[in-house]
């Protein structure tokens, strides 16, 4: 309850338009819920009217040979609808096969049982569901005098294959990736994930855009209140439109003005179903790859799928380099400053005389040096991944390195302040996720100011914050820097280190699964199917 | 257990490993930098085993302590007048009754958290920010340490939780210098004392053990008060092992002659100290910094203690419980600004390792008094404790 | 509506006056900072003068800045500065008035200390260098021949800075075991410690030559008189158990000689009082290995070993006794810290005796026990 008043409290300022937009969805609804009329003529005007004669509606009109012969239409979506499919299943049986029944049956009874082909359709009589449909990319169909429509699967547009994850590159493990449809995504997690405690539940968040949003979860392991938590927290989302899980991300996370993410999402099926079996929730958003987990971290944000694919020593020791990473990222710089401004006797002499030779060119004092410097590679950075594909990189080295000599040779940088831009920049990439590794870019540049006030101590202060935001930091009532604060002793298996695999009996604590032991999972099921 | 958020309940509570860490993490604070110099004033190369002596005597007493106060769980020291006058018509004669008490305990969680920061802010000043306005340096911490300390007990728990690894970090560059510069003969002549010497010196280890009497408060938050032994007993142990090896090494290296004219021991220690490498040439910036973790842990445990007495004995809400740490926080550097110059803050010093010893007795000795009177009243009826 | 906003605008403004304000205070860029490498302590007259050595980042090689290239070694490649005064600080006032950045202290590695000032007394001076933060503990203090500030103006080649060589030819000599190990932190405690005598290196300096000359033995915090490289060997592993140099001994009726280098020293100190008198008796083990042989003796021979070996000891005996000698009738200082074992084994007797008065007719007995483990890689 607590994070929801801070995000009530974060949404405040959006409370006008949000009325404002209430107040003319209304009106909308007024007209949406109505029911089918019996005349087609009203309904296929209605439609028109709604989509406001948009070009992309295929309004097909026909008669049925039906004694006597009825009017009817389909409506859809071109380009949302497999029109091949409609053609084939839909019109060519209600063109040509129905004078061939010749049974005292309703004609309506007749259509939905066996003149449509189409696996999945449903008859309803609601205007909005019909809409709803069609927008979904459904074909509708519509016979006069039937109070009634049909909704039916046609659902067909071309979609990306599934493709290798951009964002989670591994050397080894599944070379699938999430693609934009919710339905393939669902259906990647399954199929690694034969359980049937697997459960979906399907919601739709966005005024307008409608997205569909899947909740998935193992049912007996993931912990129940959390999936009740989440659902709670995407139903309360109040959003005209959401295009990407990051929009659902910042609705439903638990601090507003962190700078760390307290959601993680992935790219990768194998890393959802692994979090899946953590007895985590996960969230598939229609229209982008990334899916949501949740709760997060901050020890997960380190972790990378491969971990669990190589053998432990091998995990751990990248894990130890990745914490040294995340170290060197965040204070390089900053510890650069207090060392030359504060404590040069903490540098070895030979290489202090060193850098007051290549300081002793430089007009600015270490911190405007460092944040210009800082600043510049990131928008190299920022800028690279602008860049069209195969100019990226090149930029990025000329930059790098032509602008960086260019740079000291002018005497406008010293050559070690070019070393430690550098390896902070290359360190910031050993984060295996996007989003932890920009936080904690953004936090080297106030650890930077602070250095330069007060030195290490000015460092040690920030940190001190730093450290009492994240332990005051939860994600979905569990605090983020578990499993070391609180401390849990049999949850540390797998953070710095990783043990191998026979020894992880145990699910996470910290995410408190129902089911915590990894084993025996048939044992249960089958004892639960008794019952 | 309806709560409100989906927060586990054992969450809401001070875990044994946390009191551990709070525990440790207060004592460990700015004794560590001076108390060999005021020890080997009193007793020389004998330092070394009476700060032994120190820390049994200590121990003892937390373990009285934590006996008396584990009967009544659930409640700190500013709700203890409660539980001894529920059953009284004016439920505010107990709190009256108490006040002394807390005053008394309150008064002392400020003046240490004062003092320690304004020796901190002194070491700072006189060892590496020469120029940097003492203002700053202790405004800068106590801003921070407000910051913490205006959180819920568990909060700082976990804070102590999360840090205690950070301040064994420089346990072994003591033992690196002690094996480059130590000389045994330092550690020589042993015994060689009597009875008043012996005292004076076990005395002057008290000071480097203040801030013990937090558990009063932390006590009232934790998950089994009842296993709180331990982890009290580990903790002091710990504190008194920690202390033992720097009071050897100090020794060890210094000897007695050149130890008592030293200001901060240890940071003159990681000057001798050479570490085989060398990516850093001197470590005392470093160790300060690390230091200061230990400083601030004194800090915010003292600090938070005190804001959360206030807020329970006047049953304050818990959004209110930043505000009043806010409002001490002015006051408290107000005072630790107050002492003139490094020999009354030494005075002072001395005089709060030395009262702690007698005011946790005093509590000791009153919670036995009151529990027996109310055991005689009652007739032994149990009181049940109330979440 | 606007409260995030004016968050953001109060963390923009506060960060920006610290910002503008951290800068008065003690940031100092290193390349602002007058680093001084090594100082020379003087006495004149009435006060003391005070040099020291300041490299030049620029001069420098390897270090780049602008254009890289080639630098400059000895005396180009730095600066001294000197200055006078009463005491050791009003002497640096007179550096920084000189001097065109703050002056920091704290990469000092060498303190250079005239043997007149040694002789004048230490303890004023180490009082202004105790007191500041900065000096590091871990620096060598050594006492020049003649004038410390010639020690900083001398030109060795091998060095890019001058100061270097003596640093490092020091550190060479007590790596080993050849000069005495005493850094300013051993200089501290010695002074400290009332049963302790500090002991440092001395120095000789030409023009381009450095030489090391032996040991300044030191009353308290004067210096009493000095011990040359033959009589320093003993000194060495009397006092703190080092190798010491090698020693040539003859090699019996044959003549030539045998060199015998020192490795490993096992030190056994007993101390009693008898007849009003106390009685040390030092055994020492050496072991070590023989690296020259200029006489025809069968070293693979057991016998001859053993004659040897009885040389060795007579020889070291002999040098150690003389030392001794020395020690009680000309210098009068306990130079083998033997005081400091009284104070800590045998407190009572330390308490009723003035080790002071006592040393100079104390019973020392020092024996040493040669043991040879190699004779090199040749077999005979």
């Amino acid at each position: 309850m607590k994070m929801k008043r801070k995000r009530a409290a974060g949404r405040g300022r959006r409370k006008k338009e949000i009325l404002e937009k209430n107040g003319r969805e209304k009106t909308e609804k007024k007209t949406l819920d109505i029911k089918v009329q019996p005349e087609l003529e009203t309904n296929t005007e209605f439609i028109g009217k709604l989509l406001g004669d948009s070009t992309d509606v295929v309004t097909r009109h026909f008669t049925i040979q039906y004694a006597p012969d009825r009017k009817a239409a389909v409506i859809y979506l071109d380009g949302m609808s497999d029109s091949k499919a409609i053609d084939l299943y839909v019109l060519k049986p209600l063109m040509l096969d129905a004078e061939k029944i010749r049974t005292k049956t309703d004609l309506w009874h007749m259509v939905d049982q066996s003149l449509v082909q189409v696996g999945e359709t449903k008859v309803t009589e609601k205007m909005r569901d019909m809409v709803d449909s069609l927008l979904s990319g459904d074909a509708l169909l519509f016979v006069d005098g039937y109070a009634e429509g049909m909704v039916i699967n046609a659902r067909g547009w071309k979609q990306r294959g599934i493709d290798t994850p951009r964002s989670e590159n591994t050397v080894r493990g599944s070379r699938e990736g999430f693609t934009e449809t919710l339905r393939v995504n669902t259906a990647l997690i399954r199929r690694r994930l034969k359980d049937p405690d697997l459960r979906l539940k399907d919601l739709k968040v966005g005024e307008r855009t409608k997205t569909n949003v899947a909740i998935l979860f193992i049912e007996g392991v993931a912990d129940e209140k959390l999936v009740k938590e989440m659902q709670n927290r995407i139903e309360k989302i109040k959003l005209d439109g959401v295009l990407e899980s990051g929009y659902i991300e910042e609705m439903i996370q638990d601090n507003t003005w962190s700078p760390f993410p307290t959601l993680q999402n992935t790219e990768r099926p194998d890393s959802a179903v692994a979090h899946l079996l953590e007895g985590k929730v996960v969230v598939v958003v229609d229209g982008t790859p990334h899916v949501l987990v949740a709760p997060a971290i901050f020890a997960q944000f380190y972790f990378s799928p491969e971990d669990y694919f190589e053998r432990y020593l091998i995990a751990t020791f990248l894990r130890v380099l990745r914490l040294l990473a995340f170290f060197i990222a965040l204070s390089l710089p900053a510890l650069y400053i207090a060392f030359i401004g504060f404590h040069p006797e903490m540098i070895p002499s030979d290489l202090a005389i060193a850098m007051a030779a290549g300081r002793s060119t430089v007009p600015f004092p270490s911190i405007v040096e460092a944040l210009v410097m800082e600043t510049s590679v990131e928008i190299l950075r920022e800028a690279s991944i602008r860049l069209p594909g195969p100019i990226g990189p090149t930029i990025g080295i000329v930059g790098a390195l032509v602008i960086g000599e260019a740079a000291v040779s002018a005497g406008l940088v010293s050559p070690l302040m070019v070393i430690v831009v550098g390896l902070t920049t290359i360190s910031s990439y050993g984060n295996p996720s996007y989003n932890a590794a920009i936080s904690v870019r953004m936090l080297r540049f106030p650890l930077m100011i602070a250095a330069s006030i007060l030195g290490l101590y000015g460092i040690m202060l920030f940190l001190m914050l730093l450290l009492l935001h994240l332990i005051k930091l939860e994600s979905f009532g569990v605090p983020y820097l578990a499993p070391f604060s609180p401390l849990r002793l049999s949850d540390v298996k797998d953070s710095l280190i990783r043990i191998p695999w026979p020894w992880m009996k145990k699910r996470p604590v910290i995410f408190r699964p129902e089911d915590e032991k990894r084993e025996e999972v048939e044992g249960k099921v089958v004892a639960e199917g008794n019952q | 257990m309806q709560k409100e958020t989906s927060r586990s309940p054992d969450l809401d509570k001070i875990s044994p490993y946390q009191s551990f860490a709070i525990l440790f993490s207060t004592m460990l604070g700015v004794g560590v930098l001076s108390f060999q110099r005021e020890i080997a004033k009193e007793v020389g190369p004998d330092g070394i085993w009476t700060i032994l002596v120190g820390g049994v005597l200590i121990l003892a007493e937390v373990w009285l302590l934590t006996r008396v106060m584990e009967k009544y769980p659930h409640k700190n020291l500013a709700q203890f007048g409660e539980v001894f006058f529920k059953n009284r018509p004016r439920p505010w004669l107990g709190k009256l009754v108490f006040l002394p008490f807390a005053l008394l305990v309150a008064l002392f969680f400020f003046a240490a958290s004062a003092v320690v920061t304004r020796t901190f802010g002194e070491v700072l000043i006189s060892t590496v920010l020469f120029r940097t306005p003492l203002e700053v340096l202790m405004l800068g911490l106590l801003g921070v340490g407000a910051a913490v300390a205006g959180n819920r007990p568990q909060v700082i728990a976990r804070f102590n939780e999360f840090v205690f690894p950070i301040l064994l970090l420089p346990l072994p560059l003591y033992l690196v210098s002690f094996l480059q510069e130590g000389n045994l003969d330092n550690l020589f002549p042993l015994f060689h004392l009597n009875w008043v010497k012996l005292l004076k010196g076990v005395a002057a280890s008290t000071f480097a053990y203040a801030g013990f009497s937090v558990i009063v408060v932390y006590m009232g938050y934790y998950q089994q008060p009842k296993k709180a032994v331990k982890p009290h007993l580990w903790a002091i142990g710990s504190v008194t092992f920690l202390y033992w090896i720097q009071m050897v090494v100090a020794v060890g290296v210094f000897g007695r002659a050149e130890l008592v004219q030293l200001l901060w021991p240890t940071l003159d220690l990681l000057k001798v100290a050479a570490v085989p490498g060398m990516i850093l040439e001197r470590l005392e910036s470093g160790f300060l910094a690390i230091w200061m973790v230990a400083v601030f842990t004194t800090i915010i445990n003292l600090f938070g203690a005190l804001v959360d007495m206030v807020v329970t004995f006047f049953g304050m809400r818990e959004q209110h419980r930043k505000w009043v740490a806010l409002g001490l926080l002015p006051v408290l550097y107000y005072v630790s600004y107050w002492p003139a110059n490094l020999n009354t803050l030494f005075w002072w010093n001395k005089w709060i390792g030395r009262s702690e010893p007698l005011m946790g007795l005093v509590l000791i000795l009153t919670f036995l008094l009151f529990a027996m009177t109310k055991r005689g009243k009652k007739g032994g009826k149990q009181d049940v404790p109330s979440a | 509506m606007s409260l995030p906003l004016k968050r953001l605008l109060n963390l923009c403004v506060i960060t920006g006056c610290l910002v503008l304000m951290g800068g008065c205070w003690d940031a100092r860029e290193i390349e602002e900072r007058t680093s001084v490498a090594a100082m020379a302590l003087d006495k004149t007259g009435e006060g003391y003068e005070v040099t020291v050595q300041i490299p030049n980042p620029l001069k420098i090689v390897g270090s780049g800045g602008s254009g890289g290239g080639g630098g400059e070694g000895g005396q180009a490649a730095v600066q001294l500065l000197s200055g006078k005064g009463e005491t050791f600080s009003d002497a640096l006032d007179e550096i920084q008035f000189q001097s065109n950045q703050d002056l920091y202290l704290g990469g000092s590695r060498l303190i250079l200390i005239s043997e007149k000032l040694a002789k004048y007394g230490l303890h004023d001076i180490l009082d202004g260098l105790r007191r500041r933060p900065e000096i590091r503990r871990r620096q060598w203090p050594i006492v020049v021949k003649g004038k410390a500030q010639n020690a900083l103006q001398a030109n060795p080649k091998l060095e890019q800075i001058p100061m270097e060589y003596i640093l490092n030819m020091l550190e060479t000599g007590i790596r080993d075991g050849r000069f005495v190990r005493e850094g300013l932190n051993d200089l501290y405690v010695n002074l400290a410690n009332p049963a302790r005598q500090p002991a440092l290196n001395l120095i000789e300096v030409q023009k381009e030559q450095i030489t090391w000359i032996g040991t300044a033995i030191f009353n308290k915090e004067r210096m009493v008189g000095s011990l040359n490289r033959k009589e320093s060997g003993p000194l060495l592993r009397i006092r703190k158990g080092r190798s010491g140099e090698t020693m040539d001994v003859s090699c019996g009726k044959a003549p030539g000689k045998v060199t015998f280098r020192p490795k490993e020293l096992e030190k056994k100190i007993r101390i009693r009082e008898a007849e009003g008198r106390i009685k040390i008796r030092v055994d020492i083990d050496v072991r070590g290995s023989i690296v020259e042989k200029t006489c025809d003796l069968d070293l693979s021979d057991e016998k001859a070993l053993n004659q040897v070996k009885r040389t060795i000891k007579k020889m070291s005996d002999q040098r150690a006794d003389l030392l001794v000698e020395k020690a009680q009738k000309e210098l009068k200082t306990d130079i083998f810290n033997f005081g400091d074992k009284i104070r800590a084994y045998h407190p009572d007797l330390w308490g009723r005796i003035d080790w002071k008065k006592e040393f100079p007719r104390a019973d020392i007995d020092v024996h040493f026990n040669a043991i040879i483990r190699r004779t090199g890689i040749l077999a005979q």
